[in-house]
């Protein structure tokens, strides 16, 4: 318990760092976006990579993900898209789990972010000594490839259109047998700077998340109910997440609701499982900006595949 | 194995997957190609800028650069002094050119006190092999004098007529000028074209151009004068609006406004053109409704410190918000701000928003619906 005071301890005198800069650190993944963003105590699937790259350890089948969006819909003029992709590869829990992701966010003829992410996450409690019957503890880290596109007016035709340069995440995760999880995701941590005229260093991104997990909500009599939270922290503004799940019809049918405080989400998953153990999930998220007028909302559909 | 072995071995395949990243992102560095330096002989030919409107502000040369080989680097410099004062210098890269290119080079917009420009440009060219040529207009000790001007004239002679002309400084786009001919005139007349400032309020006028925008101003001195013949006359209308649509008319009083017909739209120039037969104030007014993209900035993406978004035609009463792509707004601008209806990157709070894709809507208050597009603004 004194070791993960000391994590803890650790964790908050990180969480003051401050940077300026760009790039989106939402919209990734559609589970987590079903459940506002709230993933970082959660991550468990081929969505943490972007959430917290320490949650891959929990995987226990390999996993590809993809997802296609639309934003702010309705709206003329606006055409934006965020593409998810991510794949994790358990390899055993004494080597631990190797992930690749990559994201983008792009308007047509305007600007475009990509992230390129090759990842690892081991659990700890062999090195830590501590027993896993009380909590699992994971650890990952990222290395990240970032680049922004933009299409220039003539006038401004003497800069380059594409800047890029790498920086990296890490993250961690600790698991408690009484459902509690708490994780922790520090994000281009090295601050690149990715301006074309200009130092613009890409912020630093702290969050923290916490999360809790039943199989059967007492009282509610919710099945696999999960809760969750993320601190997140940026430019030294601090912004909160909120996330709900559950799993009906035997665990196959996922229902999520969440959001920020510039947003509403809902979503839903469903799992078809096959033979030798495969499985092929859908996801749909819906997100409802709470600010931007007349849009219809932003429209995320996800698949993902598992397979031993 | 050891867990710590294993550790270090996931971590190896890590930094190897990143190393081999790195050399795809650089590969360019290893490419070669042997190129034998061509860089001269090379010219420069360029027409020298003898005003610029104080109005529209802005002087943006254009020069062709010829020279004997393919895929030159160039950097182009406008070199210049604004009264007199301290060395500015605007630059335009380009690469892999060949043979003849066009550049154009602009100062920032000058300031309405500013009196007078000196410019001079001057060319880098490089080749593979590194050999670099310098060029210079005029040349790399003198510098072309500019006044900055809000009016031109000149004398129409009653037999052989004659063409006043006021030049706009940029050679980008057109100029305004009257082309009167001979018999216009009973005696010779000393024609004078000014460009006047935009009242704060549009006047209105009721003949199909209600409440739209006024972009340009001028007037043909003296006043009152109903020509022999009709003259061609073309007014420059600047790059503050990204209207399509327009109207000329003319006033004796700047009150009571007529529209002239049978005007014709140059949008590359940015020119409207028409016959007049009188002198008088013209104004150059966006045409009828507007449509969404009349309202727009015309420019899509913003360099820190570089422009601005600027929000065209709106007025009292209406607003813009700018969102992030989270969905936050960050800044409403409103028609009693200081700077008016443009977006130079900053939140409300005053710092910069970073750099990233931005998201605008516009309210018009006789419009039903809000206004939306997206913008980018980077450092």
């Amino acid at each position: 318990m004194k070791k993960i005071i000391i994590i803890t301890a650790v964790i908050m005198t990180m969480v003051i760092i401050k940077a300026e800069g760009a790039f989106v650190d939402t919209y990734w993944g559609v589970r987590a976006l079903g459940m506002g963003g709230a993933f970082t105590a959660v991550a468990n699937d081929s969505n943490a990579p972007l959430y917290n790259i320490a949650g891959t350890a929990n995987a226990t089948q390999q996993e590809v993900t993809l997802m296609g969006s639309r934003l702010f819909t309705g709206l003329e003029g606006v055409e934006i898209g965020a593409n998810y992709f991510g794949y994790i590869h358990p390899m055993s829990e004494e080597y631990g789990t190797i992930s690749f992701a990559w994201s983008s966010i792009s308007t047509p003829g305007l600007r475009r972010e990509d992230t390129f992410n090759a990842g690892y996450a081991r659990y700890l409690n062999d090195v830590m000594m501590i027993d896993r019957e009380v909590v699992n503890i994971s650890a990952g880290v990222n290395i990240k490839y970032l680049t922004q596109e933009v299409k220039f007016d003539e006038e401004d035709s003497d800069l380059a259109n594409t800047k890029g340069a790498f920086t990296g995440d890490i993250g961690l995760l600790a698991q408690f047998n009484n459902g509690i999880s708490v994780g922790y995701s520090s994000k281009y941590i090295t601050s690149p700077d990715i301006g074309f005229v200009y130092e613009d260093k890409v912020s630093n991104v702290n969050v923290i998340g916490l999360s809790y997990y039943n199989e059967q909500l007492p009282v509610l009599k919710i099945p696999y109910f999960t809760i969750a939270m993320d601190i997140l922290m940026r430019d030294g503004e601090t912004s909160t997440r909120i996330g709900l799940e559950t799993y009906v019809i035997e665990g196959k049918l996922a229902i999520r609701a969440g959001g920020r405080e510039e947003a509403f989400d809902l979503g839903f998953g469903y799992e078809f499982t096959f033979a030798n153990n495969t499985k092929l999930i859908i996801d749909y998220a819906l997100e409802l900006p709470m600010e931007v007028e007349e849009t219809m909302g932003s429209h995320f559909v996800g698949l993902s595949f598992r397979f031993d | 194995m050891n867990n710590k072995i294993i550790c270090l071995l996931s971590s190896l395949v890590i930094v190897i997957f990143a190393a081999v990243f790195s050399y795809a992102a650089d590969y360019k560095v290893f490419s070669a190609e042997i190129v034998f330096s061509s860089v001269t002989p090379a010219s420069i030919t360029h027409s020298a800028i003898t005003t610029v409107s104080s109005i529209n502000g802005i002087l943006k040369a254009k020069a062709y650069v010829d020279f004997g080989s393919n895929n030159l680097s160039a950097v182009a410099d406008l070199r210049y002094y604004v009264n007199g004062q301290s060395l500015n210098i605007s630059t335009v890269s380009k690469g892999a050119i060949n043979h003849r290119t066009e550049f154009y080079i602009a100062t920032p917009k000058l300031n309405s006190s500013d009196t007078s420009v000196s410019y001079q440009l001057k060319i880098t060219l490089q080749d593979s092999s590194g050999s670099t040529s310098y060029l210079y207009w005029p040349s790399s000790s003198t510098y072309q004098s500019v006044n900055i001007v809000n009016s031109s004239s000149n004398v129409v002679t009653a037999s052989g007529g004659g063409t006043v002309k006021f030049e706009s400084g940029n050679q980008q786009y057109g100029d305004t000028e009257i082309v009167f001919s001979s018999g216009t005139f009973a005696t010779d007349q000393t024609i004078t074209i000014t460009e006047l400032t935009l009242p704060s309020m549009s006047p209105s006028y009721s003949g199909g151009v209600s409440t739209s925008q006024m972009v340009a101003l001028y007037s043909v001195t003296p006043l009152g004068i109903t020509l022999g013949a009709p003259a061609r006359a073309t007014f420059y209308y600047g790059t503050e609006t990204s209207a399509t649509r327009f109207e000329l008319m003319r006033s004796d009083d700047q009150i009571t406004w007529e529209k002239v017909s049978n005007v014709t739209t140059d949008l590359t120039n940015k020119t409207v053109s028409a016959d007049i037969t009188k002198t008088g104030y013209y104004a150059i007014y966006v045409s009828g409704s507007l449509s969404d993209n009349d309202y727009r900035p015309a420019k899509r993406v913003v360099v820190q410190g570089r422009d601005v978004f600027k929000f065209n035609n709106l007025s009292d009463g209406d607003s813009v918000k700018i969102y992030n792509v989270n969905g936050k707004r960050i800044r409403e601008i409103k028609s009693g701000d200081a700077e008016g209806f443009k977006w130079d990157g900053r939140r409300d709070s005053g710092s910069y928003a970073e750099s990233g894709t931005y998201i605008y809507q516009i309210k018009v208050k006789d419009k039903g619906k809000l206004i939306s597009g997206t913008i980018a603004f980077v450092k």
